[in-house]
């Protein structure tokens, strides 16, 4: 008898209830798809959004608008936001979230949290690092075709199909909030009436340490992940040879216990010569176990370089703190970290050119 | 068996004492005929004029009466060559026979003893083509009117002594004859009995066609699925008896009745036997797919616009937003209005002529679609959503659960306006609750999938070739599972063999 009277009470309730949730049509709300943090001082922060007023017909390429707001906190910039809008803004498109570099190198823990609390805000969103000013790179227009939102997203996807390690919200936070990691970020620049992926942003914890510039950002990806494209060149007998990547496979090995662990890294590299200025197809092809030796050697010094940067600066973008902690188990964080800047780690890289001379 | 629960008091109209009576109340009606014959041969003829054929009168009582000297009942009986005459003095029985269209011959008027000689118009539609479940390829016979002619068709294509046809007559005022068909040792005897049982129990003054049964006779009759599955074509019905299902035929309705049924054979149209397995597996996913998207479409449509703005991709919300930017209602009342235009539509073109209806389903949909279109009431958007979620449920091959469908989309927009996604899944989650209790004559109705029935998945979703088809479905418990002998059927013998 009770729950005759309990079940359709439910059902009235909460039928009832469902009047005192405001709810706005698409139409009716600004949707932000791009959104840039920059630091202004000790405690003041300026958030900046783009917001899209969609035309009558679809044809029309949406104009952008760019509102701006600086306050102590995001909560209070959301609220200043919306101060300047017409229509109430929401973050749920949101889909690449852009941080000024001052910011970055002071603290991006509160902007990482706002992001990842947000049940609205998707785990394929980009994150991105500007050197200077995010608002002048938003509001700078790149395309007659596409708005800034959208050529940014083309930018990355179609980096991180090439030399560019794929990098997301969801990657980011899984470094972040994960034992023994570090992450890490595209680091955008503008110049000129361009905007260009500049290198990565490597962080500690919640902050900007370093850059690793564009040009060794395919041994950074070779490092990172298993990949099927990119583009390496480098100098043979003063002569530019570009070696096109046509499948990259990474391999982690631990040696040793929580005590004393070493790391094996191997890599092969299978490429296609694509490009030798003024050297002949049959010469090329003699040459070839020459480029293996060069392009191994030339992958071997770079990793080393970053591989020994990495450690100097305390920082573990590779994660191999996450390895050791995976496959020995009784990891501990202090440990580890007064461990990692004198762990071996031997790097061992094997190139297999099995092409030359015709670019695909 | 079932004739001692009816209270014989209950019986209309109210039981006349004698012949006398009788006659009284129906010499009142015109076409009633007292008709004495006064030669050598003194008789009384008694009949409607409009139920008995004229010409079993003229060519074979008449010259038999008047030819001869005939001073019995019992020698008429002899001399008249007409099948299946009686000599009885039941009073029950000369009511119902000259109900029936019989001649009634007494020697002299209110004797007691009579004698009937059936002479019923047989006035009935010729055996046509299938309307409602047409098909391109396969046999083009449906069911008429006629119990017999209906009998018939089914009896013609499924010669079995085995074949059992068991007749009642139900409804307390109409009397309609109403024939149970089974296949004896394949079907399940239980089944039988809970129809027979059931089609016994029914207390109604009327049966004018088929879906009174299903109603009638459904486990749950608040449920807006049909529990029966009905069809008007004899070679369907022959699938089924064949596979264990019992036929329901009913006088005065071109529609069987078979049963038990799954959901999924809703879903299935004939032409799925008639091309090969795999054409005809994936045309039912599709309509499968089809049925899906008409219910889901618009309640997605009002979820996704009104509370989940994150979920439209980014490429289409130019799309959707730029055709919404001049609508001055929300998603829902759009959606409402436009689902409810089409049901007019739908309504109006059933109700019209085919002629005119033809043409009001075309111009209506084309005009008043694009008029609420370019008068802002709609988007476009919308509109296709709609129009292809209409056209989706078309695709059932049988009419009453494309009924149903159209009905169940309400529920769940109600649940999208209110909860969004949860709403929509909440409603999802009571229809699919809703179906898994559901039975049709005691067996499970959503049975492939639960209960599953992984033997039965076999010609659910995805029908297998023949070859793979050797066994029964379990759902109707069949007596003998085995269709043929899978062994002998997978032998391939040499033509020198």
């Amino acid at each position: 008898m009770k729950i005759n009277i309990a079940l359709p009470l439910l059902l009235i309730v909460s039928i009832l209830l469902t009047g005192c949730l405001p709810h706005e049509s698409v139409e009716e709300v600004a949707l932000v798809n791009l959104a840039g943090v920059d630091y202004v001082d000790e405690e003041y922060k300026k958030g900046t959004v783009a917001i899209h007023h969609y035309g009558r017909t679809k044809e029309e390429i949406p104009s952008e608008q760019y509102l701006s707001y600086t306050a102590k906190s995001l909560k209070e910039i959301a609220s200043g936001l919306e101060s300047k809008s017409p229509r109430p803004i929401r973050m749920g498109k949101l889909s690449f979230s852009l941080y000024g570099e001052e910011l970055a190198r002071n603290d991006l823990s509160d902007s990482i949290d706002m992001l990842a609390r947000d049940p609205h805000i998707g785990r394929d969103v980009y994150l991105g690092i500007v050197a200077g000013d995010t608002q002048e790179l938003m509001e700078k227009k790149y395309s007659e075709n596409e708005t800034t939102a959208r050529y940014l997203i083309g930018l990355m996807e179609q980096n991180e199909k090439n030399n560019f390690p794929t990098t997301n919200l969801h990657r980011f936070l899984f470094a972040y909030y994960g034992k023994g990691m570090d992450g890490f970020l595209p680091y955008l620049k503008s110049e000129g009436d361009e905007v260009k992926i500049a290198g990565v942003a490597l962080f500690k914890e919640a902050l900007m340490v370093d850059v690793i510039p564009f040009t060794d950002v395919f041994t950074f990806k070779m490092l990172i992940e298993n990949f099927n494209q990119g583009v390496q060149a480098i100098e043979f007998k003063d002569k530019n040879v570009v070696m096109e990547n046509i499948g990259s496979r990474v391999k982690y090995k631990l040696e040793g216990n929580n005590n004393k662990p070493k790391f094996i890294i191997n890599i092969n590299i299978t490429g296609i010569v694509s490009e030798i200025s003024d050297v002949g197809s049959l010469e090329a092809k003699t040459l070839t176990p020459e480029f293996e030796k060069e392009f191994s050697k030339y992958f071997e010094r770079n990793g080393k370089k970053m591989l020994a940067k990495f450690q100097e600066g305390k920082i573990d973008p590779l994660g191999l703190g996450k390895i050791l902690k995976n496959r020995r188990g009784n990891f501990d964080k202090k440990v580890w970290e007064q461990q990692y800047p004198t762990v071996p780690i031997e790097l061992n890289i094997k190139v297999n050119i099995v092409e030359s001379g015709i670019s695909a | 068996m079932w004739k001692w629960k009816k209270d014989k008091g209950d019986e209309f109209p109210a039981q006349n004492e004698t012949i006398r009576d009788i006659m009284k109340q129906l010499k009142q009606s015109k076409d009633f005929v007292t008709y004495p014959i006064d030669g050598e041969t003194k008789c009384v003829l008694v009949y409607f004029k409009t139920m008995v054929e004229p010409k079993i009168i003229n060519d074979r009582i008449l010259p038999a009466l008047k030819q001869n000297a005939l001073h019995s009942l019992e020698e008429m009986k002899d001399i008249i060559s007409v099948e299946g005459l009686t000599v009885t003095d039941d009073i029950n029985d000369f009511r119902q026979r000259v109900m029936q269209g019989h001649v009634i011959v007494q020697m002299k008027e209110n004797d007691k003893k009579f004698l009937t000689i059936p002479a019923v118009i047989a006035e009935k539609r010729e055996v046509s083509i299938p309307e409602v479940e047409f098909s391109v390829v396969g046999p083009k016979e449906a069911f008429v009117e006629s119990l017999d002619t209906n009998i018939n068709l089914v009896r013609k294509r499924l010669t079995l002594p085995q074949l059992m046809v068991k007749e009642l007559s139900i409804g307390k005022m109409t009397k309609t004859r109403v024939a149970i068909l089974f296949v004896d040792g394949i079907a399940n005897k239980e089944n039988v009995n809970t129809v027979m049982q059931r089609l016994g129990d029914i207390e109604y003054d009327q049966i004018n066609d088929s879906s009174y049964i299903t109603q009638m006779i459904a486990d749950n009759s608040n449920s807006p699925f049909p529990q029966l599955l009905d069809t008007e074509r004899p070679d369907r019905v022959t699938g089924s008896l064949v596979e264990g299902k019992i036929a329901i035929l009913v006088d005065g309705s071109p529609h069987a009745l078979t049963c038990p049924t799954t959901v999924v054979e809703f879903f299935s149209a004939s032409d799925d036997y008639f091309l090969p397995w795999h054409l005809a597996s994936a045309f039912r996913v599709i309509r499968l797919f089809a049925v899906i998207f008409s219910v889901l479409s618009t309640p997605l449509y009002v979820a996704i616009l009104t509370y989940h703005h994150e979920m439209i991709p980014q490429d289409l919300l130019a799309t959707i937003v730029s055709s919404r930017a001049d609508i001055p209602f929300p998603p829902i009342l759009e959606v409402i209005v436009l689902e409810l235009t089409i049901e007019l539509l739908r309504e109006a073109g059933a109700r019209l002529p085919t002629k005119v209806g033809q043409t009001i389903g075309i111009v209506g949909g084309i005009v008043i679609g694009t008029a609420a279109v370019e008068a802002g009431l709609t988007s476009n958007v919308l509109l296709i959503i709609v129009a292809l979620g209409a056209l989706a449920s078309f695709t059932t091959p049988v009419y009453q659960i494309g009924n149903t469908i159209r009905l169940v989309r309400f529920p769940f927009l109600i649940g999208a306006q209110l909860w969004g996604l949860v709403g929509v899944s909440m409603v999802m989650a009571f229809f699919i609750a809703h179906l898994i209790r559901l039975q049709s004559i005691g067996r499970p109705f959503f049975a492939p999938i639960y209960p599953l029935r992984f033997r039965d998945l076999k010609d659910a979703f995805i029908r297998l070739p023949f070859n793979k088809q050797s066994k029964r479905p379990i759902q109707t418990r069949p007596v003998d599972s085995n269709r043929f002998n899978q062994k002998r059927a997978n032998e391939k013998r040499d033509v020198d063999e």
